[in-house]
């Protein structure tokens, strides 16, 4: 065990914390280092990439669960993982046998434990669900210092406040979940561009169910009739016929090789805002009209951002927030004035995703629900609580939630109106909580872990 | 617990209804403020200054006699117990007093100082290891120029003014790297209720100045701020005066 009081942010770089780092390398270490816990309590951090301060506990404990071992059954397609094995050790090993992840955020650099405690989704949700849907069963270290085995019929309730309960049930030890099986290691993309967001919605809503993967990438700096154009990306996982007829393209499924972004980089403003205008411009001008049948690798189609180091300081040193909601499929005008109030607020806003998510599952909060998920970067500045504001009540009035994994800004009023199943995750945490020892920056400011009324 | 955008979820002010404390205040409501704690001796207009306040705020006017040094203490343990962050507190309260009131009533003086000093030393050394626990915090403490080199004219409040800066840079000094932070306001002459009817000095100031130049002190994590910025030149003349004018120098 080592660590001392260290400054720590989320992957946004606001609102760093002051927290006692611990990292522990095996569960003997992490009793250890719970025996030490104060008042704050602690609360598990991964790799750090959840967006706000859902993995920092300020004046509180902050543990690194480090070992990364898992064991994987190539026959079964089964991966039994510690919570701090990484999705990129577990997609270098398994590919090449045949396999793949059920489910991969945007990025590769995250830990099963924080996979299943922000229910992680990827670009398959419309058909397959978050991530929580593919586990089986979670080892959950408990306050008492208990460790008990949840799936989906012993401690089912537990089993369900932990998928997407932001660590704040315990200690995720390890999880076994299913794989996917695959006939190659490339994908087969299909590409479109469209010039405003009613031909872009229109078309995947029209298609996106023939494909596993879906996404689209809508430019934040076109307003007017071009409003919300952009480019959607529709993919499968390439047939082993497909890619013997194509040997041109590299099929390295492995992490990418990273240029690093150094700290000082966070270009003036004016300078971020001309970039995003020229990105933004050139991004959806290179984009094919249509395109199909394309062989791309693994990380270009789902983590083409791993390949840049560090990537959040180009935001400068006040860091950003990254907004993702979701409002139903029958609110899109929600998304449209999003779109709208981010055009015309003009920060320097880069990437924009939407997409169409699937059902959700019973995790209580797990974010996914059925309808348009929208991302949008926004860099901090004095305009930005206002614009947040703005967005956060279209989005609640629409009957639409926030990303806990992402948010950095909303209240506990807010959070309480998007979760409706917040007060039965409560009993069941207090239940198992009932000291309070699973504390987070992101708990306390949303009062997620409040003691439920009729509990007190 | 601050939001990512800097925003701040409670705060608290002990001088509920002075006009400079709510000025500053105010402007650090924002859409994220959820809970603000009015202590202040006169409840009654307490309630009339929380009622102010959009209604989805929760305000809780809390009564507080400053002579009573547990009192201040007391309010900021409750943020302690229910596990709920203090994002700010504003130390506002304090009696300006006439001098020769003071000189009439020594037991009269003597209260100023427990109400300009004491009390405030009191409630920030409370503020200070309840936001060192949490790892952030930021403390608003409003000094006064008459407190860098105390006139003969105004020597009670001039001093304890003097006494409370003077503790709350130190303090600022001993919290470096824990998160808290601490910034000193030296208004000069501010038009308000504390002032009717006295005589200007010269370059005045008003509650909504000093609220303004606080809020960007305190955004530029800069610990002292004079309103207007140029007394603080003045000041640097006045502070290095031979003693023989200084004694002369009347408002």
């Amino acid at each position: 065990m080592s660590g001392g009081l260290l400054k720590i942010s989320g992957w946004g770089q606001t609102s760093p914390a002051r927290t006692f780092l611990r990292d522990a390398h095996s569960v003997e270490e992490l009793h250890d280092a719970l025996t030490s816990v104060g008042h704050r309590g602690a609360i598990a951090r991964g790799l750090g990439r959840s967006y706000g301060d859902a993995a920092q506990n300020s004046g509180g404990s902050t543990i690194r669960f480090t070992d990364r071992s898992f064991s994987f059954d190539a026959d079964c397609g089964v991966v039994t993982a510690s919570a701090g094995a990484t999705f990129d050790d577990i997609m270098t090993q398994i590919i090449p046998h045949g396999w793949f992840v059920p489910v991969t955020a945007g990025t590769r650099q995250i830990t099963v434990g924080g996979a299943i405690a922000a229910d992680v989704h990827g670009k398959n949700h419309h058909r397959d669900g978050s991530f929580g849907s593919f586990v089986q069963s979670i080892s959950l270290l408990l306050a008492s210092g208990d460790v008990v085995e949840l799936d989906r019929s012993s401690h089912h309730d537990l089993f369900f406040a932990t998928i997407g309960g932001m660590g704040l049930t315990g200690i995720i030890l390890s999880a076994t979940f299913d794989l996917l099986q695959v006939s190659s290691a490339m994908m087969s993309v299909r590409t479109e561009r469209h010039g405003d967001l009613d031909t872009l919605m229109e078309s995947m809503l029209r298609n996106d169910s023939a494909f596993r993967y879906s996404v689209a990438w809508v430019d934040g700096t076109a307003t007017g009739k071009h409003l919300g154009r952009g480019v959607i990306t529709h993919g499968d996982h390439a047939s082993s016929d497909e890619v013997r007829s194509n040997h041109k393209r590299s099929s390295d499924y492995r992490s990418p090789t990273t240029i690093g972004i150094p700290r000082f980089v966070g270009a003036a403003r004016s300078v971020r805002r001309s970039t995003s205008l020229l990105f933004s411009e050139l991004w959806y001008r290179k984009a094919p009209k249509l395109r199909e049948g394309q062989l791309v690798s693994i990380p270009s189609f789902f983590h083409p951002l791993d390949g840049v180091g560090h990537w959040n300081r180009l935001y400068g040193k006040s860091g950003f927030v990254q907004h993702q909601c979701v409002v139903p499929l029958d609110r899109d005008d929600v998304i449209r004035s999003i779109l709208h109030r981010v055009s015309s607020d003009r920060p320097a806003n880069v990437i924009n995703v939407l997409k169409r998510f699937g059902e959700g599952n019973d995790a209580h909060l797990s974010f996914p629900q059925p309808g348009w998920t929208l991302t949008v970067d926004l860099p901090v500045t004095s305009q930005l609580p206002t614009m947040l504001v703005d967005i956060d009540e279209m989005v609640l009035s629409a009957g639409g939630r926030h990303y806990l994994a992402k948010d950095a800004t909303t209240g506990s009023h807010s959070i309480r109106s998007g979760y409706p199943r917040l007060d039965e995750w409560q009993h069941i945490r207090h239940r198992v909580d009932p000291d309070q020892r699973w504390q987070s920056d992101l708990s306390r400011r949303l009062n997620l872990c409040a003691t439920p009324k009729d509990s007190e | 617990m601050k939001s990512g955008t800097g925003e701040l979820q409670t705060i608290a002010l002990f001088g509920g209804t002075s006009e400079i404390g709510l000025a500053i205040l105010r402007t650090f409501v924002g859409p994220s403020t959820e809970r603000i704690v009015l202590a202040c001796r006169d409840t009654v207009s307490g309630q009339t200054v929380a009622d102010t306040f959009d209604e989805r705020i929760t305000v809780d006017v809390i009564e507080w006699e400053a002579r009573d040094l547990a009192a201040g203490p007391n309010i900021i343990s409750m943020f302690g117990d229910d596990n709920r962050d203090i994002d700010l507190v504003i130390i506002a309260a304090a009696t300006l007093g006439e001098q020769s009131a003071f000189d009439a009533d020594p037991v009269l003086a003597g209260e100023a100082v427990v109400i300009n000093t004491a009390s405030p030393i009191a409630t920030l050394s409370a503020t200070t290891s309840q936001m060192t626990a949490q790892g952030h915090g930021n403390i608003i403490v409003l000094s006064s120029v008459a407190g860098v080199r105390v006139r003969s004219d105004n020597r009670v409040y001039g001093a304890s003014k003097s006494g409370l800066d003077s503790y709350a840079l130190a303090l600022a000094n001993e919290l470096d790297d824990t998160g808290v932070e601490i910034t000193v306001v030296r208004p000069g002459f501010v038009h308000g209720r504390m002032t009717d009817g006295m005589k200007p000095a010269p370059f005045a100031t008003d509650p909504a100045a000093v609220a303004l130049a606080t809020h960007n002190a305190v955004a530029a994590g800069r610990r002292v701020v004079w309103v207007p910025r140029v007394l603080q030149l003045v000041f640097a003349v006045f502070r290095i005066l031979p003693n023989s004018i200084w004694r002369r120098i009347r408002r």
